[in-house]
């Protein structure tokens, strides 16, 4: 009688959740000590060196984190203006009323004057923190005009303004076309690149 | 934030405007880079060279010759690659019909091409900086939509 002798390679898979925070800490961690820098983690996404780097210096950990797919902000202002940035958006596309004006929540949300916010903003993004919330909100109505969910009423009421008209004009006024113009557009291009979705829809 | 320069392209035949938008792009406040074609089809070549899936934005002279800008339109908008350029349209004078069929087709700003420099330089300086805002917040391109006039 014959044995056949099989090799079995038992296989295994494993399946992993990934903690970003951890994992980002962790490379951040390695790589602050790898080029002897003293430091401390602040929030998430933020680091303070006890030095400063030179250029080169700058340069080299820039280029050591970017294999990792860590892109350094290029400073504090650029960070800043984007958590100005994201805070306007939270702001803008929130479903809950704030009960203050803009300038006071995002004083107080950043912990900042709103005069030193809005200098640092105007000189950084090219606009001034007024007109990125009213981009904005044009954003959002445009969102919603192509959603076809709600009418331009419901929509102005939703964005805070006292009325369709008031919605109208600062839409025109950003984008020089009426909100009903921009809705017509939108719908035949629509059909234009989809025209299966049309033939469905007919 | 993107704080990239937005990498501008021109494609026109009429050589005073572009010499006039090389000029007016020098002013703009936002970081800006540009290059000029004077056909579309020396334009698509040179997108035919690079990684097309690079945000920016292409101006384009309504009138190019042989009306090839409603085509090369066409192709633009309808690969996924280019899904991060701007494109700007611009002539001296469109009807409405025109101007609505060139946003259906994908368009997204419709600029009037006026005869004087000083008006010329505001009207380009406000679609490059509109359209920086967009570059720099990573906005939906899809439905930027603007008439300059």
């Amino acid at each position: 009688m014959f044995l056949i002798h099989h090799i079995h390679y038992i296989t295994m898979k494993l399946y992993v959740k990934f903690d970003i925070n951890t994992l980002c800490r962790k490379v951040l961690d390695q790589q602050l000590r790898e080029h002897g820098l003293r430091y401390r983690f602040l929030s998430f996404g933020e680091v303070e060196l006890y030095e400063s780097l030179n250029h080169d210096q700058h340069v080299i950990f820039r280029n050591k984190l970017a294999d990792y797919g860590i892109e350094v902000i290029e400073n504090q202002k650029t960070a800043l203006v984007q958590k100005i940035k994201d805070a306007i958006v939270q702001l803008v596309f929130s479903d809950e009323i704030i009960p203050v004006k803009a300038s006071v929540y995002l004083a107080e949300k950043l912990n900042h004057s709103y005069g030193y916010l809005s200098n640092l903003f105007s000189e950084i993004a090219c606009t001034s923190i007024e007109n990125f919330i009213i981009l904005q909100k044009i954003e959002y109505a445009k969102e919603l005009i192509v959603g076809g969910r709600q009418n331009l009423t419901e929509i102005a009421r939703k964005l805070n303004y006292s009325s369709v008209a008031h919605l109208s004009s600062q839409f025109k006024n950003t984008t020089g076309l009426t909100p009903s113009q921009f809705q017509k557009i939108m719908a035949k291009r629509k059909r234009l690149y989809n025209p299966l979705n049309h033939k469905m829809q007919s | 934030m993107n704080t990239e320069n937005l990498r501008i392209v021109v494609a026109d035949h009429d050589e005073v405007n572009r010499i006039f938008f090389r000029n007016i792009f020098k002013e703009a406040k936002v970081p800006v880079s540009s290059l000029e074609f004077d056909s579309g089809r020396s334009m698509m070549e040179y997108f035919n060279t690079i990684s097309k899936a690079i945000p920016g934005i292409l101006f384009m002279n309504h009138n190019l010759p042989g009306k090839e800008s409603a085509a090369y339109l066409n192709k633009i908008k309808s690969d996924p690659e280019f899904s991060r350029l701007i494109v700007v349209i611009y002539s001296s004078g469109l009807t409405e019909e025109q101007i609505e069929d060139m946003f259906i087709r994908g368009g997204n700003i419709f600029m009037r091409l006026p005869d004087n420099y000083q008006e010329l330089k505001k009207l380009l300086l406000e679609v490059v900086n509109s359209s920086w805002q967009y570059h720099a917040s990573a906005l939906s391109i899809e439905t930027f939509i603007m008439r300059v006039e």
